[in-house]
């Protein structure tokens, strides 16, 4: 199983805030480096035409993988109404057949001296389709 | 400054939410109780994006040690043969709230759509709590904007029978009907 490649996936956080999220990751000797996108869904809107993606944040990605765990530890920073947020995530590796190729799960923390954030913590899944 | 831990922090309802890596998404609830060290209680999970959503409940036990749990989520078995390994992490929201996320797999003695994914979830916000009660307890039973009377009384006709008369004029019933 390769890391590298593209991944899209969705977040849940403690808050109830969800987000999508696309990763685009590049593997080298347990090194990771890549870009990230987060798309912010509101929960109140998801009437006909499904939620509404809003506060679009991207930037890199930078982190390890070790290929024997299949664990992967990155960091990004995110922006939100002005406030800045350090995100770590810690996730595994597995296959997802027949869903996905491939799907990495796990729980990311946010790091942030900002009170008003939404965002505290929770889950994410990534896939890799093809 | 690390925060003082509060030992009991874990007791009491969560409400959450969960993903698949098999594609499915979920709500879950879970009840926990016991000692600093072991975990039981009852879980409630509504899985969503097969053709029809499924509910799973049964009966939580494990442990938690150091802000680490580990859990057992066994389903009922009339509903599906499937056990549930929840290893997650204890925190706590800046607003104090206590939280939980974690990842699970699954094994099933029969075949399962899930494959294993993570879950979070958290108690309730202290204003939720209070919102709740007072919500609950300040609602009238409404229907279309318009709050109903419950009549105690038995039906007219019961009545009407006590009394030793049945009312049989439409006059009456036409009456009676434009008046409800």
């Amino acid at each position: 199983m390769s890391l590298s490649g593209q991944w899209e996936g969705k977040l849940i956080d403690v808050t109830g805030v969800n987000g999508l999220l696309k990763f685009e990751l590049k593997e080298t000797r347990g090194r990771v480096e890549g870009d990230y996108s987060v798309y912010f869904l509101s929960a109140a809107e998801g009437g006909c035409c499904g939620p509404e993606h809003r506060l679009v944040q991207s930037g890199t990605v930078s982190g390890e993988y070790d290929p024997k765990k299949q664990a992967l530890r990155i960091e990004y920073d995110l922006s939100i109404a002005g406030s800045a947020a350090r995100v770590s995530i810690e996730a595994s590796l597995r296959e997802a057949l027949p869903h996905a190729k491939q799907a990495l799960f796990g729980c990311y923390g946010v790091n942030t001296e900002q009170a008003g954030l939404s965002l505290e913590g929770g889950g994410l899944v990534l896939w890799q389709y093809a | 400054m690390e925060k003082p831990r509060k030992t009991d922090s874990f007791r009491g309802s969560w409400t959450g939410q969960l993903i698949d890596i098999g594609g499915f998404e979920g709500q879950i609830t879970l009840t926990l109780r016991g000692n600093e060290g072991t975990v039981d209680g009852l879980f409630d999970a509504l899985i969503e994006g097969q053709h029809r959503p499924t509910r799973m409940h049964g009966v939580v036990t494990g442990r938690l040690a150091n802000r680490k749990f580990l859990l057992r989520l066994d389903s009922n078995p009339k509903e599906s043969a499937a056990s549930v390994q929840f290893e997650g992490a204890l925190f706590e929201t800046r607003r104090g709230v206590p939280a939980l996320c974690g990842r699970y797999l699954v094994s099933a003695r029969q075949p399962s759509a899930l494959l294993g994914g993570v879950m979070c979830a958290r108690q309730p916000l202290p204003m939720d709590k209070d919102e709740n009660v007072s919500v609950r307890s300040a609602l009238p039973i409404t229907r279309g904007g318009a709050t109903l009377q419950r009549d105690e009384r038995a039906p007219a006709k019961k009545r009407a029978a006590k009394k030793g008369r049945v009312q049989r004029s439409p006059t009456r019933k036409a009456t009676s009907r434009s008046a409800s």
